[in-house]
């Protein structure tokens, strides 16, 4: 069974990079985090990009669906028709659920085998990359992939079935659910067929990933979670967890963190310039401004606090933990977003001690590089080469201003997580040319992005999207509320 | 002037009653009468003097204060209109009504103010001077702007009663729209077809207004489907429930009902559910209508042949 997975885990992610990379962005134009990548040295850009590709699923995933997995799968197994028979793990819309789902049945089944309880069961995998492109078939090939012959479905209603009884037992494993449908009137054909057969086939165990968003729709219109047995929620990560998951990042590039305490800040007059200064983005300057404000506020009030106490701790490691703490604020505790905000917020600084020996005035300013990637040398001409890489205070970016119809694209990118131009105009009951006027405006703002045919959202933008949303009346969970 | 003729009518029927027989009686009216025209052309030589008065009080100065008055209070109006406006269509959809509220209140305060300002500057607002200003007004109103002041009057009753307020879809007076406006006088609304309705708020003393949403964001859209009786009604049904399931104008956290009656001509559905936006009410049962269209032809769901359209629901 692993080796079944593994392969597909890999070639989903070969095939669909763009969909379940943790750091897959839109290669024409260049919203954040890529902007600040635009700023570093294009070598050591490049292989920030691959190293983040290395990064496995944080653990803590893995553990929530490994331990979801133990409970329901084995209680099955003993009374395959008095228990539920199918489990449901939610993430975030932009996280590739496929891919953290598939990894962590991999490690389940390792961990089985290890425990010399190999589960002995047939697979049967929804081994789909993307949304079928016509809405009207998506049942009709579920059916051809999951479903199961008339007679495999019989069983002793009731009573402890055996194993000569029943059918033989199989899981059923949905990566995405988002791609299991469409919302139009057709493209909700799937879930019927789900909904008909999680009841009535007992003898496979439904494994099913999805979104919360698409998984909240389907609740409010056709009642999905009453025909599914449990439903798990990944679990948010705190900024220790985040910290310990970037942790091969942080090591490999030597990643120092910037301390946004006020006596530090007042040693670097330069880096106070940091923030964006822009009479034509006034919005982004005053989210800038906010949240530097902000962190100073939480830094200094955590230095005075370490003085009046005298506390041993290192102040290397007290910054790096305020800085991950504010990480998993900001993020709300989402891996790929978190990652995201902290690519973005790396800088490629002088070193300190060489700064205090003799000051240099263009050390904070971003190189400008040409086609091949060399730096333009007029722009400062007298920098310092000895340089290392910083992470600044990590900031979400301000929201772009959204209309009514800019809200409601956004809103089917939340339920489905991905989107082709056509699929997202089936979704709006637009025409595709007029969904592709609002997509490549809203592209442009960065909001979201693009790959060929694929949209989806910036992960960015999405702790504040999901709030935006979730005020203006549509189906969002929100924290804390 | 009122006095002095009075008192000259006064003698004359005094005269003609008594028919010259009692020509004391008759002296003594003649007094009468002659003391209370003297009387009434003194009142009315002080009225013409406290009007002398009044007017020598306008110079150039007060002119220029009231100007400036009034240019303060019309550049508030249009700072508040401007306020209220974005900051309704910034905050949380569910605000939006609530801070629209802000504005008429906002705006008949400004005014009342600037009148009275604008009283006191000119008129010298003493507790006499106020009373014989108030009666000459009441007067004046009471035959010119009768109407004028009905509808003030009325829009300041409908402020507390609010029949009305800015954002609601209202029916009045034969028009369907959006409140855009609320005005001293009347309501501004905008029709479907983007047309602006005037209507003064006497209207409402004696006519129905008809309010989908009183306040609220929410105004449900009943979208009506006709089709013959040789239609299936479970699969209109359950066509007409997905058709809103998967709009995406639908606000998913209200109900959403469909209704079928019986005709003679064949059978009325009417799906009603309420948009996330009023704004959107035509989009969306437009949306609803074209997309279950689609599916009543992809089933072949027949339509009535004939409609009689005067039998009634």
């Amino acid at each position: 069974m692993p080796s079944r997975i593994r392969n597909f885990r890999k070639w989903l992610i070969r095939q669909r990079y763009f969909r379940v990379a943790w750091f897959a962005k839109d290669e024409q134009v260049l919203p954040e985090p890529e902007e600040a990548l635009a700023n570093l040295p294009k070598a050591i850009a490049d292989e920030i990009i691959e190293e983040t590709d290395k990064l496995a699923v944080p653990p803590q995933y893995q553990a929530a669906v490994v331990e979801g997995l133990k409970e329901t799968v084995s209680q099955w197994k003993d009374r395959p028709s008095m228990v539920p028979n199918s489990i449901v793990f939610l993430g975030h819309p932009i996280s590739s659920i496929s891919r953290i789902l598939l990894s962590s049945i991999e490690q389940y089944s390792s961990e089985e085998k290890e425990k010399g309880e190999d589960i002995k069961l047939e697979i049967n995998l929804l081994d789909w990359v993307e949304r079928p492109p016509k809405s009207n078939s998506i049942a009709k090939q579920i059916k051809e992939k999951l479903g199961r012959a008339e007679n495999e479905d019989t069983y002793k209603d009731g009573s402890q079935v055996s194993e000569a009884d029943m059918a033989p037992l199989h899981l059923a494993i949905i990566p995405n659910l988002s791609w299991c449908f469409l919302r139009s009137v057709e493209g909700l054909e799937g879930i019927d067929y789900l909904q008909d057969t999680l009841l009535s086939d007992r003898s496979q165990f439904w494994i099913i990933g999805s979104g919360q968003g698409g998984w909240d729709y389907l609740n409010s219109t056709l009642r999905l979670n009453a025909y599914c047995g449990s439903v798990m929620t990944l679990p948010s990560l705190t900024g220790e967890e985040i910290q310990d998951w970037l942790t091969p990042l942080i090591k490999r590039f030597e990643i120092d963190f910037e301390d946004a305490a006020i006596h530090k800040r007042l040693g670097q007059p330069q880096a106070l310039l940091s923030v964006k200064e822009s009479i034509e983005h006034p919005a982004e300057a005053i989210s800038d401004i906010t949240q530097e404000v902000s962190a100073t506020v939480q830094s200094s009030i955590r230095a005075i606090a370490d003085e009046v106490l005298s506390k041993d701790t290192e102040e290397d490691k007290t910054v790096t933990r305020e800085y991950f703490d504010r990480l998993a604020d900001i993020s709300d505790g989402v891996a790929i977003v978190a990652l995201q905000l902290f690519i973005k917020s790396l800088r490629y600084k002088i070193i300190e001690a060489e700064r205090d020996e003799e000051p240099d005035v263009f050390s904070d300013i971003p190189p400008r590089l040409d086609a091949d990637g060399e730096e333009d040398k007029t722009l400062r001409p007298k920098v310092k080469e000895d340089r290392k890489l910083v992470a600044v205070t990590p900031k979400l970016p301000p929201l772009p201003e959204l209309s009514q119809s800019d809200m409601y694209l956004l809103y089917s990118l939340m339920l489905h997580g991905d989107l082709t131009i056509l699929a997202i105009a089936e979704s709006l009951g637009d025409a595709p040319q007029v969904t592709n006027n609002r997509v490549q405006f809203l592209r442009k703002s960065g909001i979201i992005e693009q790959r060929g045919e694929v949209i989806k959202a910036n992960p960015v933008h999405y702790p504040k999207l999901r709030r935006e949303l979730a005020r203006n009346n549509f189906i969002m969970e929100v924290p804390g509320e | 002037m009122t006095t002095y003729l009075l008192g000259t009518l006064l003698a004359q029927a005094a005269e003609n009653a008594a028919g010259g027989t009692a020509k004391k009686a008759g002296d003594a009216a003649k007094d009468a009468a002659k003391g209370a025209a003297e009387s009434a052309g003194q009142a009315a030589s002080e009225t013409a003097d406290q009007t002398k008065k009044l007017l020598g009080q306008i110079t150039g100065p007060k002119v220029i204060e009231a100007a400036i008055i009034i240019l303060v209070a019309y550049g508030t109006i249009k700072l508040v209109d401007w306020i209220t406006i974005t900051l309704s269509e910034r905050v949380a959809r569910h605000q939006r009504l609530r801070v629209k509220q802000f504005q008429p209140f906002i705006r008949t305060f400004v005014m009342t103010l600037t009148v009275i300002l604008l009283m006191n500057l000119f008129l010298n607002l003493s507790q006499e001077n106020l009373l014989a200003v108030t009666g000459t007004v009441a007067v004046a109103l009471g035959f010119a702007f009768k109407d004028y002041a009905s509808s003030i009057i009325a829009g300041i009753v409908g402020l507390f009663e609010a029949p009305y307020r800015v954002g609601d879809r209202i029916e009045v007076a034969d028009s369907y729209g959006e409140v855009v406006s609320y005005g001293l006088r009347g309501i501004r609304i905008r029709t479907p077809s983007d047309n602006i309705v005037t209507v003064p708020h006497n209207y409402i003393w004696t006519n129905p207004v008809s309010n989908a949403n009183m306040g609220e964001l929410e105004a449900q859209v009943v979208t009506q489907f006709y089709l013959a009786h040789d239609a299936n009604p479970e699969r209109v049904e359950n066509i007409l429930y997905r058709v809103a399931y998967t709009s995406k104008y639908t606000h998913l956290k209200l109900p959403i009902a469909v209704v079928m009656s019986d005709h003679t001509w064949g059978s009325l559905f009417k799906l009603k559910a309420y948009p996330l936006d009023a704004r959107d009410e035509f989009a969306y049962a437009t949306d609803l209508t074209i997309r279950a269209k689609k599916q009543f032809a992809k089933h072949k769901l027949p339509y009535p042949r004939r409609f009689d359209l005067s039998e009634s629901e």
